[in-house]
């Protein structure tokens, strides 16, 4: 009995085995074929975040150590995340910094790309992706309209008009507005950081 | 049986989503635009035909005592290859339905059509089941999203048309999915029950 009792084990594990070895090699065949192009258009994601919240600038990406937060000392008090950063010049000029925050909205991550200039203003962001924000209220932090409010803006300084800002929510609730706004501290801060 | 006969079942009779009522986590979920509904339906579709063709290939290997264990590596498999297709080929796509693409793999219809189908019939058959189910499952995304984003959005096709500027936004929020789910429920049951 026992000895087929073993052989039932190394029937079905045998079985399991191919199948499971057969999916992976599937698997590894499709992302072969996809790898590149995934990096390529998440790379494309960033130039073209970098291209919109500062025109015309050159960028060299700068070492930022994979973990890297910032706690800002806004109402929240959260730790943003760092994900990314770059050196900007414009024509030879110094130009700031772009960094690629992620502060912490309601679904999750709200990725953000922000411009700080060398003086410490806000040159423009892009929210690169939302889409974990409840669709019709938080997922609109990807419009213009609401980007368009954090330029020119002292990046220390940014918040939500209840928190005595300048930005106007996208719902009353503002906890998209905000996490986007506290993002927009952080990358102030760490520009600041930089020099 | 024809394919006629199952494309019916499919659809309406035996609509997974509507009438059976299993799926319902992506349906309510996902349906806050049609570009959205459509693009879940459709891979969640091409999933469940991958899935019945293998399985139902594989049916007189598979042991019983591992068959479920058999059935999700297959599944998880198809889903990993769909979403890196997505990634890499419809990326605006692949945003906007963020992680419910990964969690196709635990859509009650693929393994419900694994085991009650597919594991007891020809590959012909299951691929016709795959397809009828999987449109089934199209069918009541794509009138649930029609309903939400019209009326929770204002809009038809994902903002290419504006049909009014003040939307009952509580439409594409969880609550307008339920709201709306109950309706074409009670809707579908009225029509069933005058069809016989």
């Amino acid at each position: 009995m026992a000895g087929k009792q073993k052989n039932e084990f190394v029937q079905l594990g045998g079985i399991l085995c191919a199948i499971t070895l057969v999916v992976a090699l599937a698997l590894g065949a499709v992302n072969a074929v996809t790898v590149d192009k995934i990096a390529a258009i998440n790379q494309q994601k960033i130039t073209d975040s970098l291209a919109q919240v500062m025109p015309g600038a050159d960028s060299e990406q700068i070492e930022v150590a994979e973990g890297t937060t910032i706690t800002t000392e806004t109402k929240n008090a959260t730790s943003v995340e760092i994900l990314s950063a770059y050196k900007m010049t414009k024509d030879g000029a110094d130009a700031g910094y772009c960094v690629e925050v992620g502060p912490t909205g309601f679904g999750g991550v709200v990725d953000t790309m922000v411009g700080i200039d060398a003086d410490g203003n806000v040159t423009g962001i892009s929210v690169i992706s939302a889409s974990q924000e409840t669709p019709g209220l938080g997922a609109n932090s990807t419009s213009p309209e609401f980007q368009g409010q954090f330029a020119d803006l002292a990046g220390m300084d940014v918040a939500v008009e209840k928190d005595g800002g300048s930005i106007v929510a996208l719902t009353g609730a503002t906890i998209t507005s905000r996490c986007v706004s506290e993002g927009v501290v952080a990358a102030a801060m760490f520009a600041a950081e930089q020099g | 049986m024809s394919f006629g006969k199952s494309l019916k079942e499919g659809l309406f009779t035996d609509n997974p989503t509507l009438v059976q009522l299993i799926g319902l986590c992506p349906t309510l979920a996902t349906t806050t635009s049609i570009t959205n509904g459509i693009g879940m339906g459709l891979s969640a579709t091409a999933v469940l035909i991958c899935s019945n063709v293998v399985i139902s290939l594989l049916r007189k290997i598979i042991p019983n005592k591992v068959r479920i264990a058999a059935y999700i590596t297959v599944i998880a498999g198809f889903v990993t290859m769909v979403d890196l297709l997505l990634q890499a080929f419809i990326p605006s796509l692949s945003a906007s339905l963020g992680t419910f693409i990964p969690l196709i793999v635990v859509n009650c219809i693929i393994l419900g059509r694994a085991e009650a189908f597919a594991s007891k019939n020809s590959v012909g058959k299951s691929a016709v089941d795959g397809i009828c189910m999987g449109l089934g499952f199209t069918f009541a995304l794509v009138l649930m999203s029609i309903v939400r984003e019209l009326l929770g959005a204002g809009t038809i096709g994902g903002g290419a048309i504006t049909v009014f500027s003040q939307p009952a936004t509580i439409m594409i929020l969880p609550a307008g999915a339920f709201l709306t789910l109950g309706c074409i429920i009670a809707v579908m049951q009225k029509l069933l029950k005058k069809g016989e």
